[in-house]
């Protein structure tokens, strides 16, 4: 059996604050073959954003993985020195994060901070050949004249370009993983879509795998192979993509798929009613049944686990 | 012919910068009539939200006319009118004031127009926050302890709380999820039923538009291109433009993706106001361009009772085509 | 139905308190993260009280006014007199403290006076900003900056008199317009928030968008400010006793104290070091305070 690229098993994660600990991720497990492309979706607060920083091990200082494993290649890279960790981010897993305007840094032009990366990657790469790589890096994210873009400032530039610097920023380090965090949000749909279509392109050539995580379910449809569900700190359900969206199981993806207004009309649809629980001290059991309308206590007596239920579908509900 | 509650005569805003001048609206024109929902949806930069400014006051126009109910809003506004117009903006992180708790919130239009004083202030509030189906424990709260759905529900409630006529929606979900999305949104529909608001709804986003609007009408780079009511709409796009903004919608279901006119890829960026295209503005992304299009501007056409669109692919001396138009 | 509605008032204002006390505790949470913040705040406390209650604490009241007793003359530190005692037998201790009184009294008299006027300035030139009004407050403003602070006080102390009140009107005068820059940056970004537009679309009045929307957001920051100053203007106060400028004897200042002191160097070195290491001190704690505040109340905005 061929190892997958990154099989997180059972990580949990929180931040440490006033309130006492939020644990916020409780046994999140995923699994990334080759090439595969993932989409992580669910509301703000489920610990999407919180599972990318904790598997690339970028929590902020309150933050701390509180335990299971982050395998990569079969290593463990919670047990990987910060000096491994760092070389291992560069070049084999890299991020693209949610704001475009905040990952650049608005002191350095585009081509200085393209130069960085390559520097870093290539420590003999002749000057010459850098500037090159960058001027190719920019043309295959399809920005126009590339070679003025080097000298300008992130400021300069439109959302929409700032993006596809970031995606350019990550593809120069030929990455076998990619985590995207909610890449498209500040962008118009248009523009998104543009984006997606090449973002995806560029990752299927370079055959990378990738984790885009979203709140779009109607951008995981569109793009992704797989499909994971959050919530509240758990995957509640995790299929492939056309299976979960003709066959949704779980009582959270089911409200989450009929929440979104339908090109087709049929009015505003109901939302899922409460809202994501607050992780100092998160229900017991099963994260979501205080929202579930399925929920009893004899039939959910405790956390149910994730199980296979047939065409790679698995389901965390006492349903199946 | 009655009076429309809002109409909007060739409005333009003109911002001058140091890069030139920036036509941010230049030449829109739209009606809305009492109870209804205009949709006004385009990219960032197509001028919607100044649009919306000028009808809230924020923005002085620099020509046309906005008239409610017949009368020219121009100039410094009667404290009636700025009651009869409310507003809720994008960010409800940033429209409720920190530091005020949400019954200073909501008691503050109430305090500036004289409508209640004192005990019936409190009264007042509750009522307010119960409209908007959040618990009166809620009035004691500050901002930072609201989700972000919360915190626009409760912006909903200050613009309820002067019994306005219209009330301007500036992409009132945009920062929010699918289910809180659907919350506001049913609950901004509630209102309506209830209280008979008219809504300018602005937004970039056609789903949430198709179940939200009456009427939908496109912007693009400060004109109108298109105006229909929403259903037809959505079947019949007419304008390449529209077409090309349904194509790039990310759907969930495949009655959706049917719907979607498949061909028209979305390529290129918004062209700069301060220098826009000659002749359609649109034509220098457009996929379906031919001869006239960079030269003459396409006017307005009625294609069916109450669908126009501004694309020279319906005028070229024919009369409107008749053929469904859904490559 | 009254009484239901008496019960629900005062669940109200139930939950009101428990909130503000949350409010308290998460910040004291917060400040406590950072142990020199805590350092500085004990600092400021234990000088603060010692000024206050300078009459009991201090061993020797009576040596802080004009005392003589020529057979405890410049004593070491040590045994009765903690510090020392100067040239002419007072308790450098009790001195000191008395000095702190006067430094405090004259820093929380100098920011009063020049806070208020600076703020409501700033706020009114940031909200018109780029109109006529920005440009006349704030090249008022500027001219202020201009004038090298020390040079400002000299001026006024030699054209008056050299004394205590005279000092103040000094440092009041070249204070005001911090106070005016900072709110004048603060404010002329709020006013683009939309909670201010929301107000403006409501017809709110000026008054009410400048002191109840826009003011209350620049809170924060104007009390950070307004510690850091405390020890900057205690800073000032000592320096221009110490030119002889400020307090005049025998009024104890601990500028003044390091000024006469001086003349004794390095043998009676207790006479300088003392009052020197006091303005050091109280100066440091008012800086991790105002340091400490700022990342509690900075953070609170987020």
């Amino acid at each position: 059996m061929s190892q997958p690229l990154l099989e997180v098993r059972d990580l949990s994660a929180g931040y440490r604050v006033y309130k006492g600990f939020l644990r916020v991720l409780d046994g999140v497990s995923l699994t990334v073959r080759r090439g595969e492309k993932i989409g992580l979706v669910g509301e703000s607060g489920c610990g999407k954003t919180t599972t990318m920083r904790a598997i690339l091990g970028v929590l902020p200082s309150n933050g701390r993985v509180t335990g299971g494993q982050v395998l990569f290649e079969g290593r463990d890279l919670r047990q990987a020195s910060p000096r491994e960790l760092q070389r291992l981010r560069g070049r084999k897993l890299t991020a693209i994060f949610q704001n475009p305007g905040a990952a650049l840094n608005p002191v350095f032009t585009v081509g200085q901070q393209l130069d960085a990366v390559l520097r870093a990657h290539h420590p003999g790469m002749p000057a010459r050949e850098r500037r090159q790589r960058a001027i190719e890096a920019l043309a295959s994210v399809r920005l126009p004249d590339p070679e003025r873009l080097l000298n300008n400032y992130p400021v300069q530039l439109s959302g929409g370009m700032k993006q596809r610097v970031c995606i350019a920023l990550a593809l120069l380090s030929d990455a076998d993983l990619i985590i995207a965090d909610e890449p498209g949000t500040a962008l118009d749909v248009t523009i998104e879509d543009q984006v997606m279509r090449l973002f995806m392109r560029l990752v299927e050539e370079r055959q990378s795998a990738t984790i885009f995580i979203t709140h779009s379910l109607g951008v995981v449809r569109q793009w992704m192979d797989r499909v994971y569900v959050m919530y509240a700190g758990s995957i509640v359900e995790a299929a492939p993509t056309q299976e979960l969206f003709r066959n949704p199981l779980h009582p959270y993806t089911q409200a989450l798929l009929k929440a979104v207004p339908k090109l087709t009309g049929g009015g505003i649809p109901k939302g899922i009613e409460g809202r994501v629980p607050d992780y100092a001290d998160p229900p017991a059991g099963c994260r979501f049944h205080p929202r579930c309308p399925f929920y009893s206590p004899d039939r959910c007596p405790a956390r149910p686990a994730l199980v296979d239920v047939g065409n790679d579908h698995l389901v965390a509900c006492y349903q199946y | 012919m009655a009076v429309a509650l809002l109409e909007v005569r060739h409005l333009k805003k003109y911002f001058h910068t140091a890069e030139g001048v920036v036509r941010a609206v230049d030449d829109v024109s739209f009606t809305l009539d009492a109870g209804r929902t205009l949709g006004l949806v385009g990219e960032s930069g197509s001028g919607k939200t100044t649009t919306a400014y000028m009808i809230a006051g924020i923005h002085q126009p620099t020509s046309g006319e906005v008239l409610f109910e017949g009368r020219n809003l121009a100039g410094p506004r009667s404290r009636e009118l700025r009651r009869q117009i409310q507003m809720v903006f994008q960010d409800p992180g940033t429209s409720l004031n920190p530091t005020h708790s949400i019954k200073d919130i909501l008691t503050l239009p109430l305090r500036v127009h004289g409508l209640a004083r004192g005990p019936q202030l409190e009264a007042r509030a509750r009522e307010l926050i119960e409209h908007v189906h959040l618990p009166a424990s809620f009035l004691y709260k500050y901002p930072r302890e609201l989700s972000e759905g919360e915190k626009q529900a409760v912006a909903i409630a200050r613009a309820i709380a002067v019994n306005p006529k219209l009330i301007v929606l500036d992409e009132p979900t945009a920062s929010l999820d699918v289910s809180m999305q659907a919350w506001i949104l049913r609950l901004l529909l509630e209102l309506q039923q209830e209280f008979g608001f008219a809504y300018l709804l602005i937004t970039h986003d056609l789903s949430l538009m198709r179940n939200f609007a009456t009427d939908v009408a496109i912007m693009y780079l400060g004109r109108i291109v298109e105006t229909a009511p929403a259903d037809a709409f959505f079947t019949r796009p007419r304008h390449p433009y529209t077409q090309m903004l349904i194509s790039s919608i990310p759907v969930v279901t495949d009655e959706e993706e049917a719907l979607k006119p498949a061909q028209v890829v979305s390529q290129g960026e918004i062209p700069s106001p301060v220098n826009p295209p000659s002749g359609c503005r649109f034509h220098t992304r457009c996929p379906r361009r031919f001869e006239p299009c960079d030269r003459e501007e396409p006017v307005m056409l009625e294609l069916e009772p109450g669908h126009c669109a501004a694309c020279h692919l319906y005028s070229g001396g024919q009369a409107a085509p008749s053929q469904r138009d859904n490559p | 139905m009254s009484s239901s509605e008496t019960a629900a008032a005062h669940d109200a204002r139930a939950l009101w308190w428990a909130m503000k006390r949350d409010n308290w505790r998460r910040m004291w949470y917060r400040f406590t993260r950072n142990p020199l913040s805590v350092v500085g705040l004990v600092i400021v406390l234990v000088t603060g009280l010692a000024a206050i209650f300078a009459d009991y604490i201090a061993p020797y009241p009576e040596h802080a006014g004009a005392f003589v007793d020529f057979g405890n003359a410049m004593k070491p530190p040590g045994g009765q007199y903690l510090l020392g005692t100067d040239p002419v037998g007072r308790d450098v201790l009790s001195r000191i403290i008395y000095g702190y009184r006067f430094s405090f009294g004259m820093a929380i008299v100098v920011i009063a006076l020049a806070a208020p006027p600076g703020v409501i300035l700033g706020l009114v030139a940031g909200y018109y900003r780029g109109t006529r009004i920005d440009s006349i407050i704030m090249r008022i403003t500027d001219i202020f900056l201009a004038v090298p602070p020390l040079v400002l006080a000299m001026a006024i102390t030699a054209v008056l008199t050299a004394n205590v009140f005279n000092a103040m009107i000094a440092v009041t005068l070249m204070w005001w317009p911090w106070y005016t820059r900072l709110v004048y940056g603060l404010a002329s970004s709020l006013r683009n928030e939309f909670y201010v537009q929301a107000a403006e679309v409501m017809g709110a009045s000026k008054f009410h968008i400048l002191f109840r929307e826009i003011l209350p957001n620049c809170i924060s920051s104007i009390l950070t400010k307004m510690t850091l100053d405390m020890g900057f203007v205690i800073i000032i106060g000592s320096s221009l006793s110490f030119v002889g400028l400020g307090a005049q004897p025998p009024t104890p200042d601990l500028g003044t104290m390091v000024a006469d002191g001086a003349k004794y160097m390095p043998d009676q070195w207790w006479l300088t070091t003392f009052p020197a290491l006091a303005i050091v001190t109280v100066v440091l704690g008012f800086n991790l305070l105002g340091d400490g505040l700022r990342d509690v109340l900075t953070v609170e905005e987020q």
